[in-house]
Protein backbone atom coordinates (compact mmCIF):
# COMPACT_ATOMS: atom_id res chain seq x y z
CA UNK A 1 0.00 0.00 0.00
CA UNK A 2 1.85 3.23 -0.75
CA UNK A 3 -0.71 5.36 1.07
CA UNK A 4 0.26 6.15 4.67
CA UNK A 5 -1.97 5.22 7.39
CA UNK A 6 -4.49 7.06 8.90
CA UNK A 7 -5.25 6.13 12.79
CA UNK A 8 -8.56 5.24 13.83
CA UNK A 9 -8.17 7.58 16.27
CA UNK A 10 -8.02 10.51 14.22
CA UNK A 11 -9.80 8.62 11.34
CA UNK A 12 -11.04 10.17 9.04
CA UNK A 13 -9.46 14.14 9.98
CA UNK A 14 -5.22 14.84 11.52
CA UNK A 15 -4.89 16.38 14.66
CA UNK A 16 -4.43 20.16 15.00
CA UNK A 17 -5.02 23.45 13.57
CA UNK A 18 -5.35 23.70 9.93
CA UNK A 19 -1.35 25.64 9.25
CA UNK A 20 -1.13 27.17 4.93
CA UNK A 21 2.08 25.43 3.76
CA UNK A 22 3.93 28.84 2.70
CA UNK A 23 7.08 27.20 2.76
CA UNK A 24 6.01 24.04 0.77
CA UNK A 25 8.41 24.77 -2.85
CA UNK A 26 5.52 22.47 -4.64
CA UNK A 27 2.59 24.77 -2.91
CA UNK A 28 4.67 27.97 -4.02
CA UNK A 29 5.15 26.26 -7.56
CA UNK A 30 1.95 26.17 -7.66
CA UNK A 31 -0.25 29.16 -6.71
CA UNK A 32 3.10 30.32 -8.74
CA UNK A 33 1.25 28.64 -12.09
CA UNK A 34 -2.31 29.86 -11.34
CA UNK A 35 -0.91 33.58 -10.70
CA UNK A 36 0.68 33.57 -13.78
CA UNK A 37 -2.12 31.64 -15.59
CA UNK A 38 -4.58 34.59 -14.68
CA UNK A 39 -2.21 37.59 -16.01
CA UNK A 40 -2.08 35.39 -18.96
CA UNK A 41 -5.38 35.00 -19.40
CA UNK A 42 -6.37 38.61 -18.41
CA UNK A 43 -4.09 39.73 -20.68
CA UNK A 44 -5.17 37.81 -23.67
CA UNK A 45 -8.56 39.43 -22.67
CA UNK A 46 -7.42 42.81 -22.55
CA UNK A 47 -8.77 45.16 -23.47
CA UNK A 48 -12.22 44.77 -21.26
CA UNK A 49 -14.86 47.33 -20.52
CA UNK A 50 -15.10 47.99 -16.68
CA UNK A 51 -18.91 46.61 -17.42
CA UNK A 52 -17.10 43.26 -18.05
CA UNK A 53 -15.23 42.97 -15.02
CA UNK A 54 -17.61 41.02 -13.11
CA UNK A 55 -17.35 38.55 -16.04
CA UNK A 56 -13.55 38.25 -15.41
CA UNK A 57 -14.09 38.24 -11.65
CA UNK A 58 -16.03 35.23 -12.22
CA UNK A 59 -13.91 33.47 -15.13
CA UNK A 60 -10.54 34.60 -14.05
CA UNK A 61 -10.10 35.63 -10.86
CA UNK A 62 -11.94 33.69 -8.68
CA UNK A 63 -10.69 30.59 -9.94
CA UNK A 64 -7.16 32.11 -9.23
CA UNK A 65 -8.38 32.59 -5.91
CA UNK A 66 -9.63 28.96 -5.18
CA UNK A 67 -6.41 27.92 -6.93
CA UNK A 68 -3.93 29.80 -4.97
CA UNK A 69 -5.99 28.73 -1.79
CA UNK A 70 -6.06 25.13 -2.67
CA UNK A 71 -2.03 25.02 -3.39
CA UNK A 72 -1.20 26.66 -0.10
CA UNK A 73 -3.56 24.21 1.61
CA UNK A 74 -2.27 21.79 4.09
CA UNK A 75 -0.83 18.75 2.39
CA UNK A 76 -2.78 15.80 2.11
CA UNK A 77 -1.84 12.44 3.68
CA UNK A 78 -2.22 10.69 0.95
CA UNK A 79 -0.20 10.51 -2.35
CA UNK A 80 -3.67 10.22 -4.09
CA UNK A 81 -4.61 13.25 -2.30
CA UNK A 82 -1.75 14.87 -3.13
CA UNK A 83 -1.85 14.31 -7.12
CA UNK A 84 -5.21 15.43 -6.73
CA UNK A 85 -4.61 18.89 -4.96
CA UNK A 86 -1.94 19.36 -7.87
CA UNK A 87 -4.25 18.51 -10.82
CA UNK A 88 -6.90 20.66 -9.37
CA UNK A 89 -4.75 23.35 -9.13
CA UNK A 90 -3.36 22.72 -12.86
CA UNK A 91 -7.43 22.13 -13.71
CA UNK A 92 -8.03 25.80 -12.38
CA UNK A 93 -5.17 27.15 -14.19
CA UNK A 94 -6.41 25.82 -17.37
CA UNK A 95 -10.18 26.53 -16.70
CA UNK A 96 -9.28 30.66 -16.54
CA UNK A 97 -9.14 30.04 -20.75
CA UNK A 98 -12.03 27.61 -20.59
CA UNK A 99 -14.48 30.34 -21.22
CA UNK A 100 -18.02 28.48 -21.73
CA UNK A 101 -16.31 25.30 -21.56
CA UNK A 102 -16.08 25.69 -18.12
CA UNK A 103 -19.21 24.03 -16.73
CA UNK A 104 -18.02 20.98 -18.98
CA UNK A 105 -14.80 21.05 -17.18
CA UNK A 106 -16.63 21.33 -13.34
CA UNK A 107 -18.89 18.75 -14.52
CA UNK A 108 -15.55 16.12 -15.80
CA UNK A 109 -14.01 16.70 -12.29
CA UNK A 110 -14.80 13.10 -11.59
CA UNK A 111 -12.37 12.48 -14.18
CA UNK A 112 -9.02 14.07 -12.45
CA UNK A 113 -9.81 12.15 -9.10
CA UNK A 114 -9.99 8.96 -11.13
CA UNK A 115 -6.28 10.08 -12.95
CA UNK A 116 -5.17 10.28 -9.68
CA UNK A 117 -6.21 7.28 -8.46
CA UNK A 118 -4.56 5.61 -11.96
CA UNK A 119 -1.36 7.49 -11.35
CA UNK A 120 -1.03 5.73 -7.78
CA UNK A 121 -2.09 2.70 -9.55
CA UNK A 122 0.66 3.19 -11.69
CA UNK A 123 3.67 4.28 -9.92
CA UNK A 124 4.27 1.31 -7.90
CA UNK A 125 5.13 -0.65 -10.82
CA UNK A 126 8.01 2.05 -11.65
CA UNK A 127 9.50 0.88 -8.01
CA UNK A 128 8.77 4.65 -6.13
CA UNK A 129 6.75 4.70 -3.07
CA UNK A 130 5.09 7.33 -1.35
CA UNK B 1 -10.15 54.71 -14.47
CA UNK B 2 -13.33 54.30 -12.61
CA UNK B 3 -15.58 57.55 -13.52
CA UNK B 4 -17.60 59.19 -11.10
CA UNK B 5 -20.58 59.08 -13.20
CA UNK B 6 -20.77 54.98 -13.52
CA UNK B 7 -23.06 53.57 -16.11
CA UNK B 8 -25.64 51.52 -14.80
CA UNK B 9 -24.10 48.39 -16.24
CA UNK B 10 -20.77 49.27 -15.04
CA UNK B 11 -22.04 49.99 -11.42
CA UNK B 12 -23.91 46.61 -12.12
CA UNK B 13 -20.67 44.64 -12.79
CA UNK B 14 -18.91 46.40 -9.91
CA UNK B 15 -21.97 44.87 -7.38
CA UNK B 16 -21.24 41.70 -8.57
CA UNK B 17 -17.91 41.73 -8.28
CA UNK B 18 -17.91 42.85 -4.95
CA UNK B 19 -20.53 39.99 -3.80
CA UNK B 20 -18.69 37.78 -4.97
CA UNK B 21 -14.93 39.14 -4.06
CA UNK B 22 -16.04 40.11 -0.64
CA UNK B 23 -17.12 37.35 1.01
CA UNK B 24 -14.78 35.57 -0.72
CA UNK B 25 -11.53 38.02 0.96
CA UNK B 26 -13.77 38.03 4.19
CA UNK B 27 -13.22 34.04 4.50
CA UNK B 28 -9.86 34.02 3.64
CA UNK B 29 -8.52 36.45 6.32
CA UNK B 30 -10.90 34.23 8.79
CA UNK B 31 -9.69 31.26 7.81
CA UNK B 32 -5.92 32.51 8.55
CA UNK B 33 -7.10 34.25 11.68
CA UNK B 34 -9.31 31.36 13.20
CA UNK B 35 -6.82 28.72 11.92
CA UNK B 36 -9.50 25.69 12.25
CA UNK B 37 -9.05 22.14 13.57
CA UNK B 38 -10.41 20.14 10.70
CA UNK B 39 -13.47 19.62 12.12
CA UNK B 40 -14.24 23.25 12.21
CA UNK B 41 -13.30 23.27 8.46
CA UNK B 42 -15.78 20.58 7.75
CA UNK B 43 -18.51 21.99 9.44
CA UNK B 44 -17.77 25.36 7.45
CA UNK B 45 -17.73 23.35 4.46
CA UNK B 46 -21.18 21.14 4.92
CA UNK B 47 -22.40 25.09 5.52
CA UNK B 48 -21.29 26.22 2.54
CA UNK B 49 -22.57 23.08 0.45
CA UNK B 50 -26.26 23.43 2.11
CA UNK B 51 -26.38 27.21 1.07
CA UNK B 52 -26.00 26.50 -2.91
CA UNK B 53 -29.44 24.64 -3.17
CA UNK B 54 -30.89 26.02 -0.34
CA UNK B 55 -29.97 29.81 -2.10
CA UNK B 56 -31.23 28.41 -5.58
CA UNK B 57 -34.68 27.44 -4.05
CA UNK B 58 -34.41 30.77 -2.31
CA UNK B 59 -34.25 32.26 -5.61
CA UNK B 60 -37.26 29.99 -7.60
CA UNK B 61 -39.32 31.41 -4.44
CA UNK B 62 -38.52 34.98 -4.83
CA UNK B 63 -39.02 34.74 -8.63
CA UNK B 64 -42.35 33.02 -8.06
CA UNK B 65 -43.56 35.58 -5.74
CA UNK B 66 -41.93 38.96 -6.68
CA UNK B 67 -39.93 39.53 -3.25
CA UNK B 68 -36.94 40.51 -5.32
CA UNK B 69 -35.06 40.05 -8.85
CA UNK B 70 -31.44 40.17 -9.96
CA UNK B 71 -29.85 42.61 -12.70
CA UNK B 72 -28.47 41.68 -15.38
CA UNK B 73 -28.79 38.85 -17.78
CA UNK B 74 -24.74 37.69 -18.26
CA UNK B 75 -23.39 34.56 -16.43
CA UNK B 76 -27.13 33.71 -14.95
CA UNK B 77 -29.09 30.46 -13.26
CA UNK B 78 -32.61 31.63 -14.02
CA UNK B 79 -32.09 35.13 -13.38
CA UNK B 80 -29.65 34.05 -10.37
CA UNK B 81 -26.63 36.02 -10.94
CA UNK B 82 -23.96 32.84 -10.87
CA UNK B 83 -21.20 35.09 -9.10
CA UNK B 84 -23.76 36.35 -6.26
CA UNK B 85 -24.73 32.97 -5.64
CA UNK B 86 -21.32 31.75 -5.17
CA UNK B 87 -20.63 35.01 -2.88
CA UNK B 88 -24.09 34.29 -0.91
CA UNK B 89 -22.73 30.64 -0.29
CA UNK B 90 -19.67 31.66 0.84
CA UNK B 91 -21.14 34.54 3.26
CA UNK B 92 -23.79 32.37 5.11
CA UNK B 93 -21.17 29.36 4.79
CA UNK B 94 -17.99 29.68 6.00
CA UNK B 95 -17.81 33.43 6.87
CA UNK B 96 -20.54 33.27 9.43
CA UNK B 97 -19.25 29.82 10.14
CA UNK B 98 -15.99 31.29 11.30
CA UNK B 99 -17.85 34.28 12.72
CA UNK B 100 -19.66 32.16 14.97
CA UNK B 101 -16.95 31.39 17.01
CA UNK B 102 -17.45 34.97 18.74
CA UNK B 103 -21.20 35.55 17.99
CA UNK B 104 -24.13 33.25 18.79
CA UNK B 105 -26.68 31.49 15.89
CA UNK B 106 -29.04 33.82 16.86
CA UNK B 107 -26.93 37.39 16.76
CA UNK B 108 -25.85 36.08 13.22
CA UNK B 109 -28.87 35.73 12.21
CA UNK B 110 -30.33 39.12 13.64
CA UNK B 111 -27.45 40.92 12.01
CA UNK B 112 -27.94 39.38 8.74
CA UNK B 113 -31.70 40.33 9.14
CA UNK B 114 -30.43 44.03 10.06
CA UNK B 115 -28.07 44.32 7.14
CA UNK B 116 -30.48 42.81 4.82
CA UNK B 117 -33.20 45.23 5.59
CA UNK B 118 -30.26 48.62 5.78
CA UNK B 119 -28.72 47.55 2.46
CA UNK B 120 -30.66 45.58 0.05
CA UNK B 121 -33.54 48.77 -0.47
CA UNK B 122 -30.48 50.55 -2.48
CA UNK B 123 -28.45 47.65 -4.23
CA UNK B 124 -30.06 48.51 -7.10
CA UNK B 125 -29.10 48.00 -10.02
CA UNK B 126 -27.93 44.54 -8.84
CA UNK B 127 -31.37 43.98 -6.53
CA UNK B 128 -34.25 45.03 -7.13
CA UNK B 129 -36.88 44.72 -3.92
CA UNK B 130 -40.64 44.08 -4.52
CA UNK B 131 -43.15 45.04 -1.98
CA UNK B 132 -43.40 41.82 0.08
CA UNK B 133 -39.49 41.41 0.02
CA UNK B 134 -39.23 40.93 4.11
CA UNK B 135 -41.22 38.08 3.92
CA UNK B 136 -38.81 36.78 1.12
CA UNK B 137 -35.50 37.43 3.94
CA UNK B 138 -37.47 36.18 6.76
CA UNK B 139 -37.91 32.97 4.10
CA UNK B 140 -33.92 33.24 3.64
CA UNK B 141 -33.46 33.23 7.25
CA UNK B 142 -35.55 30.28 7.72
CA UNK B 143 -34.53 28.34 4.93
CA UNK B 144 -30.86 28.90 4.18
CA UNK B 145 -28.55 30.86 6.99
CA UNK B 146 -29.72 29.25 10.26
CA UNK B 147 -30.21 25.69 8.78
CA UNK B 148 -26.85 26.14 7.63
CA UNK B 149 -25.50 27.26 10.79
CA UNK B 150 -27.33 24.43 12.76
CA UNK B 151 -25.55 21.96 10.42
CA UNK B 152 -21.94 23.58 10.69
CA UNK B 153 -22.80 23.69 14.89
CA UNK B 154 -23.68 19.64 14.93
CA UNK B 155 -20.77 18.88 12.38
CA UNK B 156 -18.04 20.68 14.27
CA UNK B 157 -19.77 19.51 17.95
CA UNK B 158 -20.12 15.93 16.30
CA UNK B 159 -23.56 15.99 18.05
CA UNK B 160 -26.90 14.10 17.22
CA UNK B 161 -25.57 12.40 14.08
CA UNK B 162 -29.43 11.89 12.96
CA UNK B 163 -30.36 15.46 12.54
CA UNK B 164 -26.71 15.99 10.44
CA UNK B 165 -28.05 12.82 8.35
CA UNK B 166 -31.43 14.17 8.10
CA UNK B 167 -29.80 18.27 6.71
CA UNK B 168 -27.51 15.68 4.02
CA UNK B 169 -30.46 14.09 2.52
CA UNK B 170 -32.18 17.45 1.97
CA UNK B 171 -28.61 19.14 0.84
CA UNK B 172 -27.71 16.09 -1.33
CA UNK B 173 -31.49 16.21 -2.39
CA UNK B 174 -31.40 19.62 -3.35
CA UNK B 175 -27.92 18.95 -5.56
CA UNK B 176 -29.87 16.01 -7.51
CA UNK B 177 -33.09 17.58 -7.95
CA UNK B 178 -32.29 20.88 -8.41
CA UNK B 179 -28.88 22.08 -8.79
CA UNK B 180 -27.33 20.05 -11.19
CA UNK B 181 -30.36 19.36 -13.27
CA UNK B 182 -31.14 23.17 -13.71
CA UNK B 183 -27.23 23.97 -14.41
CA UNK B 184 -27.53 20.96 -17.03
CA UNK B 185 -30.29 22.41 -18.45
CA UNK B 186 -29.55 26.06 -18.38
CA UNK B 187 -26.03 25.59 -20.20
CA UNK B 188 -27.75 23.50 -22.57
CA UNK B 189 -30.17 26.03 -23.50
CA UNK B 190 -32.84 23.23 -23.28
CA UNK B 191 -36.69 24.54 -21.81
CA UNK B 192 -36.68 23.13 -18.06
CA UNK B 193 -40.95 21.74 -18.36
CA UNK B 194 -38.72 18.73 -19.94
CA UNK B 195 -37.47 17.86 -17.05
CA UNK B 196 -40.06 19.01 -14.51
CA UNK B 197 -43.11 18.10 -15.59
CA UNK B 198 -45.77 15.01 -15.19
CA UNK B 199 -45.34 11.66 -16.17
CA UNK B 200 -46.72 11.45 -20.25
CA UNK B 201 -46.25 7.77 -21.15
CA UNK B 202 -46.01 4.58 -19.01
CA UNK B 203 -42.00 4.76 -19.06
CA UNK B 204 -42.09 7.60 -17.79
CA UNK B 205 -44.28 6.02 -14.68
CA UNK B 206 -41.99 3.44 -14.31
CA UNK B 207 -38.93 5.70 -14.42
CA UNK B 208 -40.38 8.08 -12.00
CA UNK B 209 -41.41 4.86 -10.17
CA UNK B 210 -37.72 3.88 -9.88
CA UNK B 211 -36.62 6.97 -8.52
CA UNK B 212 -38.54 7.06 -5.82
CA UNK B 213 -37.46 3.55 -5.37
CA UNK B 214 -33.79 4.66 -5.41
CA UNK B 215 -34.42 7.89 -3.19
CA UNK B 216 -36.09 6.05 -0.89
CA UNK B 217 -33.28 3.24 -0.33
CA UNK B 218 -30.97 6.38 -0.64
CA UNK B 219 -32.73 7.64 2.48
CA UNK B 220 -32.78 4.75 4.28
CA UNK B 221 -29.15 3.53 3.91
CA UNK B 222 -28.10 7.78 5.06
CA UNK B 223 -30.30 6.71 7.99
CA UNK B 224 -28.78 3.49 8.98
CA UNK B 225 -24.91 4.93 8.82
CA UNK B 226 -26.58 7.73 11.40
CA UNK B 227 -28.30 5.54 13.48
CA UNK B 228 -25.92 2.65 13.80
CA UNK B 229 -22.57 4.59 13.03
CA UNK B 230 -23.41 7.67 14.45
CA UNK B 231 -21.77 9.58 11.04
CA UNK B 232 -22.68 10.94 7.94
CA UNK B 233 -22.49 10.32 4.20
CA UNK B 234 -19.92 12.87 3.85
CA UNK B 235 -16.45 11.92 3.38
CA UNK B 236 -15.05 13.86 6.46
CA UNK B 237 -17.62 13.40 8.77
CA UNK B 238 -18.09 9.75 8.18
CA UNK B 239 -19.51 6.68 10.59
CA UNK B 240 -17.31 5.81 13.54
CA UNK B 241 -17.43 2.44 12.49
CA UNK B 242 -18.34 -0.14 9.26
CA UNK B 243 -21.72 0.06 8.73
CA UNK B 244 -22.95 -3.70 7.53
CA UNK B 245 -26.71 -3.56 8.49
CA UNK B 246 -29.78 -2.33 6.45
CA UNK B 247 -29.14 -1.54 2.50
CA UNK B 248 -25.27 -2.09 3.40
CA UNK B 249 -26.50 -5.67 4.67
CA UNK B 250 -27.18 -6.25 0.65
CA UNK B 251 -24.75 -3.53 -1.48
CA UNK B 252 -21.38 -1.74 -0.34
CA UNK B 253 -22.08 1.42 -1.82
CA UNK B 254 -25.47 1.98 -1.71
CA UNK B 255 -25.73 5.50 -1.78
CA UNK B 256 -23.16 5.98 -4.22
CA UNK B 257 -24.91 3.49 -6.86
CA UNK B 258 -28.00 5.45 -6.35
CA UNK B 259 -26.87 9.03 -7.29
CA UNK B 260 -25.49 7.30 -10.36
CA UNK B 261 -28.83 5.82 -11.03
CA UNK B 262 -30.75 8.24 -9.76
CA UNK B 263 -29.14 10.62 -12.30
CA UNK B 264 -29.15 8.22 -14.92
CA UNK B 265 -33.29 7.89 -14.68
CA UNK B 266 -33.44 11.84 -14.52
CA UNK B 267 -31.52 12.00 -17.70
CA UNK B 268 -33.80 9.00 -19.29
CA UNK B 269 -36.77 10.93 -17.79
CA UNK B 270 -35.85 14.11 -19.80
CA UNK B 271 -33.86 12.63 -23.10
CA UNK B 272 -31.04 14.67 -21.55
CA UNK B 273 -27.63 13.67 -22.60
CA UNK B 274 -26.26 16.23 -20.64
CA UNK B 275 -27.47 14.51 -17.67
CA UNK B 276 -26.66 11.14 -18.47
CA UNK B 277 -22.40 12.87 -18.64
CA UNK B 278 -23.03 13.56 -15.00
CA UNK B 279 -24.95 9.61 -14.43
CA UNK B 280 -21.27 9.05 -16.10
CA UNK B 281 -19.42 11.11 -13.86
CA UNK B 282 -20.81 9.93 -11.10
CA UNK B 283 -20.49 6.27 -11.84
CA UNK B 284 -17.06 6.98 -12.64
CA UNK B 285 -16.33 8.88 -8.74
CA UNK B 286 -18.03 5.76 -7.31
CA UNK B 287 -15.99 3.35 -9.21
CA UNK B 288 -12.33 4.72 -8.46
CA UNK B 289 -11.94 7.65 -5.97
CA UNK B 290 -14.98 6.37 -3.45
CA UNK B 291 -13.11 3.09 -3.58
CA UNK B 292 -10.12 3.86 -3.09
CA UNK B 293 -11.05 6.15 -0.02
CA UNK B 294 -12.67 3.71 1.45
CA UNK B 295 -9.52 1.44 1.09
CA UNK B 296 -7.10 3.73 2.20
CA UNK B 297 -9.26 5.42 4.99
CA UNK B 298 -11.96 2.85 6.42
CA UNK B 299 -9.82 -0.01 5.48
CA UNK B 300 -6.57 0.88 7.36
CA UNK B 301 -8.80 2.53 10.05
CA UNK B 302 -11.06 -0.34 11.10
CA UNK B 303 -9.11 -3.39 9.30
CA UNK B 304 -11.09 -6.83 10.38
CA UNK B 305 -14.70 -5.28 10.30
CA UNK B 306 -13.82 -3.61 6.54
CA UNK B 307 -12.19 -6.80 5.21
CA UNK B 308 -14.58 -9.04 6.94
CA UNK B 309 -17.61 -6.81 5.79
CA UNK B 310 -15.94 -6.68 1.76
CA UNK B 311 -15.24 -10.20 1.82
CA UNK B 312 -18.99 -10.49 1.91
CA UNK B 313 -21.06 -7.61 0.54
CA UNK B 314 -19.39 -5.77 -2.92
CA UNK B 315 -20.17 -2.98 -5.19
CA UNK B 316 -21.99 -2.72 -7.83
CA UNK B 317 -23.62 -5.89 -6.81
CA UNK B 318 -26.51 -6.36 -5.26
CA UNK B 319 -27.46 -9.76 -2.92
CA UNK B 320 -30.87 -11.17 -2.73
CA UNK B 321 -30.11 -12.27 1.04
CA UNK B 322 -28.26 -10.39 3.70
CA UNK B 323 -25.02 -10.26 5.12
CA UNK B 324 -25.75 -10.76 8.82
CA UNK B 325 -22.09 -11.72 9.97
CA UNK B 326 -22.80 -11.47 14.18
CA UNK B 327 -25.21 -13.52 16.12
CA UNK B 328 -29.34 -11.45 16.68
CA UNK B 329 -30.92 -11.56 20.18
CA UNK B 330 -34.71 -11.07 19.71
CA UNK B 331 -36.35 -10.67 23.36
CA UNK B 332 -40.18 -11.02 23.23
CA UNK B 333 -42.99 -10.93 25.94
CA UNK B 334 -44.72 -13.29 26.91
CA UNK B 335 -47.56 -12.29 26.01
CA UNK B 336 -49.60 -9.54 24.89
CA UNK B 337 -50.32 -8.28 21.55
CA UNK B 338 -46.70 -8.13 20.66
CA UNK B 339 -46.84 -12.13 21.39
CA UNK B 340 -50.07 -12.58 19.50
CA UNK B 341 -48.74 -11.04 16.58
CA UNK B 342 -45.24 -13.22 16.83
CA UNK B 343 -46.82 -16.33 17.75
CA UNK B 344 -48.99 -16.49 14.00
CA UNK B 345 -46.30 -14.45 12.33
CA UNK B 346 -43.07 -16.06 13.31
CA UNK B 347 -43.28 -19.72 11.94
CA UNK B 348 -44.31 -18.52 8.42
CA UNK B 349 -41.62 -16.14 8.45
CA UNK B 350 -38.31 -18.27 9.81
CA UNK B 351 -37.92 -20.30 7.36
CA UNK B 352 -36.90 -17.09 4.96
CA UNK B 353 -34.66 -15.61 7.25
CA UNK B 354 -31.03 -15.85 7.23
CA UNK B 355 -27.86 -15.56 10.68
CA UNK B 356 -28.06 -16.50 13.57
CA UNK B 357 -31.72 -15.68 15.48
CA UNK B 358 -31.91 -16.36 19.08
CA UNK B 359 -35.04 -15.99 20.68
CA UNK B 360 -35.65 -15.77 24.28
CA UNK B 361 -38.97 -14.33 26.27
CA UNK B 362 -38.84 -11.47 27.80
CA UNK B 363 -39.82 -9.81 30.50
CA UNK B 364 -42.29 -6.69 30.79
CA UNK B 365 -39.59 -4.14 31.82
CA UNK B 366 -40.68 -2.06 29.00
CA UNK B 367 -43.68 -0.90 27.23
CA UNK B 368 -42.32 -1.90 24.03
CA UNK B 369 -42.17 -5.95 24.24
CA UNK B 370 -40.29 -6.65 21.48
CA UNK B 371 -36.33 -6.25 21.36
CA UNK B 372 -33.70 -6.66 18.38
CA UNK B 373 -29.91 -6.66 19.35
CA UNK B 374 -26.81 -7.38 17.80
CA UNK B 375 -24.27 -5.66 19.60
CA UNK B 376 -21.30 -6.87 17.16
CA UNK B 377 -23.21 -4.46 14.75
CA UNK B 378 -23.65 -1.57 17.08
CA UNK B 379 -28.03 -2.37 16.32
CA UNK B 380 -30.66 -2.21 18.40
CA UNK B 381 -34.46 -1.79 18.30
CA UNK B 382 -37.45 -1.72 20.04
CA UNK B 383 -41.17 -2.65 18.92
CA UNK B 384 -42.06 -1.71 15.25
CA UNK B 385 -38.32 -0.68 14.57
CA UNK B 386 -37.21 -4.50 16.10
CA UNK B 387 -39.65 -6.17 13.79
CA UNK B 388 -38.17 -4.40 11.29
CA UNK B 389 -34.95 -5.51 11.82
CA UNK B 390 -35.73 -9.13 12.19
CA UNK B 391 -37.56 -8.55 8.33
CA UNK B 392 -33.73 -7.34 7.18
CA UNK B 393 -33.08 -11.06 7.95
CA UNK B 394 -34.89 -11.94 5.22
CA UNK B 395 -34.43 -11.51 1.35
CA UNK B 396 -34.30 -7.95 -0.66
CA UNK B 397 -38.04 -7.64 -0.79
CA UNK B 398 -38.26 -8.26 2.52
CA UNK B 399 -35.72 -5.94 3.37
CA UNK B 400 -37.53 -3.12 1.64
CA UNK B 401 -40.51 -3.68 4.02
CA UNK B 402 -38.00 -3.03 6.83
CA UNK B 403 -36.61 0.06 5.37
CA UNK B 404 -40.15 1.00 5.16
CA UNK B 405 -41.14 0.30 8.57
CA UNK B 406 -38.34 1.68 9.77
CA UNK B 407 -38.26 5.13 7.55
CA UNK B 408 -37.28 8.28 9.51
CA UNK B 409 -40.47 9.73 10.81
CA UNK B 410 -42.82 7.14 8.83
CA UNK B 411 -40.91 4.46 11.51
CA UNK B 412 -41.44 6.84 14.14
CA UNK B 413 -45.25 7.18 13.17
CA UNK B 414 -45.49 3.78 13.28
CA UNK B 415 -43.92 3.03 16.68
CA UNK B 416 -46.76 5.16 18.14
CA UNK B 417 -49.57 3.71 16.30
CA UNK B 418 -48.39 0.38 17.82
CA UNK B 419 -48.45 2.24 21.24
CA UNK B 420 -52.04 3.79 20.43
CA UNK B 421 -52.69 -0.60 19.49
CA UNK B 422 -50.98 -1.88 22.26
CA UNK B 423 -53.60 0.71 24.34
CA UNK B 424 -56.51 -0.33 22.51
CA UNK B 425 -55.88 -3.94 23.23
CA UNK B 426 -55.14 -3.64 26.78
CA UNK B 427 -58.19 -1.77 27.43
CA UNK B 428 -60.73 -3.61 25.09
CA UNK B 429 -59.71 -6.57 23.63
CA UNK B 430 -57.14 -8.10 26.15
CA UNK B 431 -58.40 -11.58 26.51
CA UNK B 432 -59.64 -12.12 30.34
CA UNK B 433 -56.32 -14.10 32.11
Amino acid sequence: MSDSAPLLASYPLRDGALQPAWRNRRSQILAAAAVAAAVLAIVLRSPFALSEIDDVTLRIVFPTALAFVLAFAPTPGTRVGRTARDLTVLGLCLAVFAGDLLPVMLASYPLVLMISVLIDWVRPARGSSA
Amino acid sequence: MIDSSLGSDELLALQRTAFLLGPAVAAGVLLLICRPQPREAVSAMVAFLWQLPALLLLHLLASHFGWWSFGGSRNTLLGLPIDVWIGWAIWWGPVAVFLSRWLSLPVIVAASIAIDVATMPVLSPLVTVGPNWLVGDAMAMTLCLAPGLWLARLTRTDRDAKRRAMFHVLGWGGYITLVIPLCVFSYLGRPLADLYRLPATAMDWVLVGVGLLLLFIGVAATAEFARVGNGTPIPFDPPKRVVISGPYAFMANPMQIISAFFMAVLALYARSWGLALIALMFAIFDTVYATWYNRVHIALAMPEAWSSYRASVKEWRLRWQPHVPGEAEITISPSGPARFVWDRVWPLLSRRLRGRLTIRDGSRATFLRLTYRRPEDGVEDHGVMAAARILEHGPLPLAVLAWLLRFPYFGGAMQRLSLVAILVWRRTLQPAS
